[in-house]
């Protein structure tokens, strides 16, 4: 298979085009600013994309260095998007229908370690490995990852963590994710037999085909992870200037 | 020689501190806490420029070179910071010398100019970009009194970006949402080094050819984890001790 054909993950066409549906329907009750609808759009279409094109061709037969860039995308980038086109009477409503057990699991210790399982769970060789060879298992494994991706941003975006535990759940989020792309950096063999064998593309080895993917996945979520920490951040100064302008008054 | 003449300096001008807060029944501001800490502080200098660390440092590894500067540019100030914190601090230098300096203009404009966030925060970025520089990174291997500058650069700028970070005077320069923004951007302008050392295809600094099985760009690329970790451990621990009390109020809300 040519580099540059199409492969694709219909699953995640369906589940875009079925999502785009539902944002429409509820965005005649409550309409969304355009900024939202954009970042929902977005988020739909980086997954539907990055799981639809020649970067699947090549992260499901190729390098391991497409795959993890297409793991960033999914995982950390789509959701926050997709999180952020929902107004808060979205959020609201979804909070609603799922009940109480939807705010249990919402809480930021289950996300983040439902976040961290998916993260790492999926990377394991022998998943990685076992998804690649089937080829159908690899929907299982995007479906991990961009619902972990869900989760821990959940919280976040919804505004259920204060500022200073959004700041401490943030900074725990990108220690604990950080030593996968470390250990991808810093390996001295291959982790994934699959590609191993697998026919090599622009003269990379197999071996600098992993360290460059751990690369690139450490620098997609140090950017990720930097920006949260940024806005948090900014929004702590507000706060505080807000408090010191009605101590004044 | 200079380092150890500077220890016993630091060392004596703390002994003399916690000696006259002692006779003045105030022994409860300089308990076994801070002379630990500050012990610590001075311990964590001497190590990294007198011990093997610093043979590593100078031309067998980067990653070894790094944490050396991390030590005495960040995690030694931290500790020194924190173990002087409140009256101690005016009690560090004698009467007879803190005087004359307190009452100079001159110098109280230094300290303030040097002091103001934007000013000090813009002098540790300079200096941290400009001593990775790989010219001058080498230049001043080459050249040990540039070398012994360097390291001074490091420790000045660390004590004075720690001096708004802890705040030891108490004097509020920053409030705490200003102290974990520059914590922030600290570690941000910190990641943009660790990204260029480890994300680098090639080794940047030529003195450095890889040692104990270490290749050149592997060594690179453990400097950069070197100053994340650092960074981490230091600046993580700052915010984390600052944002604890608002942490409690809204977990009582929560909870209500």
């Amino acid at each position: 298979m040519s580099a540059t054909s199409f492969s694709f993950e219909p699953l995640y066409l369906v589940l875009a085009v079925a999502a785009a549906a539902l944002y429409a329907a509820a965005a005649r009750a409550d309409r969304p600013s355009r900024l939202r609808t954009t970042s929902f759009a977005a988020g739909l279409l980086l997954i539907a994309a990055s799981l639809n094109s020649p970067l699947e061709t090549i992260a499901a037969h190729r390098l391991l260095l497409v795959h993890l860039l297409q793991n960033g995308l999914i995982a950390d980038i789509a959701p926050v998007l997709l999180l952020l086109g929902l107004t808060p009477a979205m959020q609201h409503a979804i909070s609603r229908r799922g009940g109480r057990s939807f705010a249990a699991a919402m809480r930021a210790r289950f996300t983040l370690s439902a976040w961290l399982a998916a993260w790492y769970g999926t990377h394991l060789a022998g998943f990685y490995n076992w998804a690649l060879a089937t080829g159908w298992a690899l929907n299982l494994e995007h479906g991990l990852l961009i619902l972990g991706g869900l989760l821990f941003w959940w919280p976040l975006v919804t505004g259920r963590l204060s500022v200073p535990a959004a700041l401490g759940y943030l900074g725990a989020g990108f220690v604990a994710s950080s030593f996968l792309g470390l250990a991808f950096i810093f390996s001295s063999r291959p982790f994934y037999s699959f590609y191993e064998r697998a026919p090599r593309l622009w003269g990379l080895s197999p071996i600098r085909d992993q360290n460059l993917g751990g690369i690139l996945m450490n620098a997609e979520q140090t950017l990720v992870f930097l920006i949260a920490i940024g806005w948090f951040v900014w929004r702590l100064l507000e706060e505080e200037h807000a408090s010191g302008s009605a101590a004044v008054r | 020689m200079l380092p150890v003449a500077a220890a016993v300096v630091a060392a004596l001008l703390f002994a003399q501190a916690s000696l006259r807060l002692h006779r003045r029944g105030r022994a409860d501001l300089v308990g076994w806490d801070r002379t630990l800490l500050f012990a610590l502080g001075i311990s964590l200098m001497l190590v990294a420029l007198l011990s093997p660390l610093d043979r590593l440092a100078e031309g067998e590894l980067l990653s070894a070179h790094m944490a050396q500067h991390v030590l005495i540019g960040d995690a030694a100030p931290a500790l020194l910071a924190v173990a002087v914190r409140g009256p101690l601090l005016v009690f560090l230098l004698p009467s007879s010398v803190l005087s004359p300096l307190a009452h100079s203009a001159r110098v109280r404009a230094v300290l303030r100019t040097v002091l103001r966030p934007r000013v000090a925060c813009s002098l540790w970025a300079t200096n941290l970009a400009a001593w990775h520089v790989p010219y001058l990174y080498d230049l001043a291997l080459r050249h040990q009194g540039l070398h012994d500058f360097e390291h001074a650069c490091w420790i000045v700028a660390g004590l004075l970006m720690w001096t708004l970070l802890v705040d030891p005077g108490s004097h509020r320069r920053l409030t705490v949402g200003g102290r974990v923004a520059l914590a922030a951007v600290m570690f941000g302008a910190g990641q943009i080094l660790t990204d260029v050392l480890v994300f680098s295809f090639h080794p940047l600094y030529p003195a450095y050819h890889g040692a104990y099985g270490l290749s050149a760009l592997t060594d690179q690329q453990l400097a950069g984890v070197v100053m994340m970790v650092e960074q981490l451990l230091t600046l993580g621990t700052l915010v984390t001790v600052l944002l604890r009390p608002r942490l409690r109020p809204a977990r009582r809300l929560a909870t209500a």
